[in-house]
């Protein structure tokens, strides 16, 4: 008993308006008395989940799955246009700026523009993720390549380093905490983008079942996927925060 | 030439090459009909009186959502900010909170949203989340960027706990509100314009999704285009306003 109470505590100091929340949720349904078909009890969609559960995995595998090459991909050209940055003066000039300014356009809202340019299909889900795992990589990288590390980048210089023996030995593993933290940042938005491209552009995936559901009023369908995102979204959160934690100090 | 000024002129060049490329790209047909050339679409939706008139009417409403989600937004995340300073206790939980539902993906929130407010109110509520979430996170840790040598000095000379916050930390935690005005600003903009794309009457994000799906592809462009532009130029303003004020308290 003495050793659950504090591990209760724990649970309650962080999870609270999780659980404020549901119990919200499932006041409002049983108060107005609402229906399944309106609004289904939290209770009702575990079990429906529970119960159908072929329905879920497949589509919740290809979102997964298809947030996967996106996000290498971007995490790749962020890291490649970073080193160049870093690399050319004149490069850095004309690339720099302009990542910057474009950095504030709203990627995932060009989603329609981008399903129009590449087609309705799977690479315009890669392209919209490429994009938005792009800046991260590219800001955060680039940080850690120029973090000023004096006496290091000294020896190096009195051994007669050349700048690309600088870069491989000295700075890319220094640059790998600024690549873990843009995974951690992009990755969970990754998989709501591919879910959001789906849904638009109705190309399976948890995103096409939303469509469908909705235009059957399968409401329990709905909210079902709902949570499932959510959860695989804080999976996918906690694992990258994780994988950072452990990792980045190795680096440090 | 000082290297001030090359900055600036490679940085122009850059963008310049950017257009020209997408100018090219257009006129050359290089990347099939759905890439129009940019002076080419932007020419034909301003000159023809219809679809300027529906693109002015759809930016006065994406204007408008993101206006006021940004000012609900706001107002909400300082105050739940300013709630987990005051009470401690929940601060762990909101917090976790406050990054899950920033990590759920607006599709998944969708359904939820929809029920509180209808399809006609979801763009002002998404566009208030975008910038509720970067509000709180610059509350939250702008109230706690008090200096300690200052928090020292109050207690010495016998501050109260509503002098300390009112003298020292409100104005310790402006410079961070303001950072997070930079971010709010562009994040309401993108909240609108998502949150259009479920069952909003009429906005940007409407007259994208439309004129996707009838292949107006000049259109789509220069909304698309007028919807970054947007964007752009809410965040440059909360910067000029970040410089402004933050003059002040830095």
């Amino acid at each position: 008993m003495s050793k659950v109470l504090p591990v209760l505590g724990r649970i309650l100091a962080r999870g609270w308006p999780i659980i404020v929340l549901l119990l919200a949720w499932d006041l409002v349904a049983v108060v107005n008395g609402y229906t399944d078909l309106l609004l289904p009890r939290p209770l009702s969609v575990a079990s429906y989940v529970s119960n159908n559960v072929a329905k879920f995995a497949e589509p919740t595998f290809i979102t997964v799955a298809l947030a996967v090459p996106g996000t290498i991909l971007g995490l790749a050209v962020g890291c490649v246009l970073a080193i160049l940055v870093w690399y050319s003066s004149i490069l850095d000039g004309l690339i720099t700026p302009t990542t910057s300014v474009l950095q504030a356009v709203p990627v995932v809202a060009m989603l329609p523009v981008i399903g129009r340019l590449v087609g309705y299909n799977e690479i315009t889900v890669i392209v919209i993720v490429m994009l938005l795992s792009f800046f991260p990589a590219f800001v955060l990288v680039l940080a850690r390549l120029r973090q000023a590390n004096g006496s290091s980048e000294d020896v190096f210089r009195v051994f007669g380093a050349s700048r690309w023996t600088t870069l491989a030995r000295l700075l890319l593993p220094q640059a790998v905490p600024g690549l873990l933290a843009a995974i951690r940042m992009t990755a969970p938005f990754a998989i709501g983008a591919v879910i959001l491209a789906q849904y638009l552009l109705s190309i399976g995936g948890l995103g096409q079942l939303i469509t469908d559901s909705i235009v059957r009023s399968d409401t329990v369908t709905v909210w079902a996927i709902a949570c499932i995102t959510s959860i695989v979204s804080i999976i996918v959160f906690a694992l990258t925060k994780r994988l950072e934690d452990r990792v980045a100090v190795r680096f440090k | 030439m000082s290297s001030r000024g090359k900055k600036i002129l490679l940085g122009i060049l850059g963008a310049l090459a950017l257009i020209l490329a997408a100018e090219l790209i257009g006129r050359l047909g290089l990347a099939g009909k759905a890439w129009p050339a940019p002076s080419d679409a932007i020419f034909s939706v301003l000159g023809n009186k219809l679809n300027s008139a529906l693109l002015f009417r759809s930016l006065g409403a994406t204007l408008v959502s993101a206006g006021t989600g940004l000012l609900i937004g706001s107002v909400a995340g300082v105050a739940v900010g300013f709630l987990g300073f005051l009470f401690p206790v929940l601060r762990p939980g909101l917090d976790q909170t406050a990054s899950i539902l920033n990590t759920i993906p607006l599709v998944a929130l969708a359904p939820l949203l929809i029920t509180l407010v209808g399809p006609q109110g979801m763009s002002v509520l998404t566009a208030a989340l975008g910038a509720g979430f970067a509000m709180f996170v610059a509350t939250a840790s702008g109230l706690l960027a008090v200096s300690p040598a200052h928090s020292d000095f109050f207690t010495v000379s016998g501050a109260s706990r509503l002098q300390h916050i009112i003298r020292l930390s409100l104005p310790s935690a402006v410079p961070s509100l303001l950072g997070g005005l930079t971010l709010a600003g562009s994040g309401a903009v993108l909240g609108a314009v998502l949150g259009e794309w479920f069952g909003a009457p009429s906005g940007l994000g409407v007259l994208m999704i439309s004129s996707m799906q009838n292949f107006q592809v000049k259109l789509l462009f220069v909304v698309a285009l007028t919807a970054a532009l947007v964007s752009l130029l809410a965040f440059y303003t909360m910067v000029a306003i970040q410089k402004l004020v933050g003059r002040r308290f830095a």
